[in-house]
């Protein structure tokens, strides 16, 4: 009896589609209260012009993760006899994963506070805040794991961590004249979503039948 | 020993497997026989604990099991850094013991190939080096020997026979008729419609 190879079906592809678009209303939400909480000073307001930047992130980010998610799973069958307990492996390694990409953005928000010349503690403490999301979202995705799908929690860490910063630096790029930084936001958005699959698909993925 | 007590397993109303028993001891070499849709693929998963029998029991008392069941797929990185990840869930052997079995099996030259330009046999010669490069001390194998050429099947059959030899319990299940004489088996079993015949 072979096991099928999943693939991201069509209800999949909507579910994912339709977290997607609630990022984009959700995070800035988030990071409005949150400021307001910190008392930081920096009004999160989401400028209609980046609903392009947006969709293009949007499409990018799902042509990246579509061709590659058949692959990342079957290797499930050499790990379960090694792993005593699958579940907290799994989780284990999400959380482990999630940390390292939280080093990475941290490193993110230094380079793009230099670039903007912002107070670098506030980018830095606001960076850690957001972490909380983020691990919420990480505890979600690897339960989804176990329970749904790999494929999904796929797409939502991989969408989490780039829509984060995102919608986060959205309001340093909202002037007509800086296209060039929104292209070199993205571009390095998208080198990093790119190191995360890597991260992804190197951290074994597991799927019950 | 592995004491398979009665067993039987319903998926989706259908037996899968019906009234199995069967006793393996420790460094036997079992051959599980049967057309495809037989059972022998879900005996094997059973005995692997991927899946709880219906009624029935099973217990199984060795420590470590290399498993290969359904077809070779790994990740799309290199064939040594797929066996160094699996090696790094337990941390129990070096990188020179990964690279001993790649020679073992002929895929010493490939190692940084990445997997997506192996063929099929040589994926299967991957699958069988994770199920026994951390000396594991049951070896659950479905259809071991299937995409391998000739010479190959040679160095998998003399393989299995040396870890036999070095006191390894192995289970394979084949419908492969012609290769059963070669291997030093101790018990042969014949599956048809879930049972044993």
């Amino acid at each position: 009896m072979r096991m099928k190879i999943k693939t991201i079906t069509l209800s999949e592809k909507i579910l994912s589609i339709f977290f997607i678009i609630s990022q984009i209303y959700i995070y800035p939400m988030i990071g409005e209260y949150q400021d307001i909480y910190l008392g930081f000073n920096t009004k999160l307001n989401f400028p209609q012009e980046n609903y392009m930047v947006y969709l293009i992130t949007i499409i990018l980010i799902t042509i990246l993760v579509q061709s590659k998610s058949v692959s990342l799973i079957n290797i499930s069958n050499y790990i379960k006899p090694r792993c005593k307990n699958l579940n907290l492996y799994i989780i284990l390694k999400t959380t482990l994963f999630i940390l390292k990409l939280q080093f990475l953005k941290i490193l993110f928000d230094m380079f793009l506070s230099i670039i903007f010349k912002i107070n670098i503690n506030i980018i830095i403490i606001s960076s850690l805040s957001f972490s909380l999301s983020i691990i919420i979202i990480s505890i979600l995705a690897s339960l989804i794991n176990i329970f749904i799908n790999p494929n999904i929690s796929y797409y939502i860490i991989i969408v989490s961590a780039i829509f984060q910063p995102l919608t986060k630096y959205s309001i340093f790029i909202s002037s007509e004249n800086d296209f060039i930084l929104k292209i070199i936001i993205i571009t390095t958005l998208i080198i990093l979503s790119i190191f995360i699959k890597k991260e992804y698909i190197s951290r074994g993925y597991y799927q019950y039948d | 020993m592995i004491k398979i007590n009665n067993v039987s397993k319903q998926l989706k109303n259908r037996n899968i497997l019906t009234n199995v028993s069967l006793d393996i001891n420790q460094n036997e070499m079992v051959i599980i026989q049967g057309h495809n849709g037989s059972g022998k693929t879900m005996l094997l998963r059973l005995i692997a604990g991927f899946i709880q029998p219906s009624t029935g029991t099973v217990s199984n008392d060795f420590s470590s099991i290399g498993v290969i069941i359904e077809k070779p797929e790994f990740l799309n990185i290199s064939g040594l850094e797929n066996l160094k990840y699996l090696a790094n869930i337990n941390n129990i052997i070096k990188e020179e013991d990964i690279l001993s079995c790649l020679k073992d099996l002929d895929l010493y030259n490939d190692r940084n190939l990445n997997v997506r330009k192996y063929s099929l046999g040589m994926k299967q010669k991957l699958a069988i080096i994770q199920s026994y490069m951390e000396n594991q001390n049951l070896l659950l194998l479905d259809e071991p020997f299937i995409a391998l050429d000739k010479s190959s099947i040679s160095t998998v059959v003399s393989l299995l026979n040396s870890l036999k030899e070095k006191g390894k319990t192995i289970v394979i299940a084949t419908h492969d008729n012609h290769l059963v004489s070669q291997l030093h088996h101790t018990k042969m079993i014949e599956m048809e419609n879930g049972e044993i015949v």
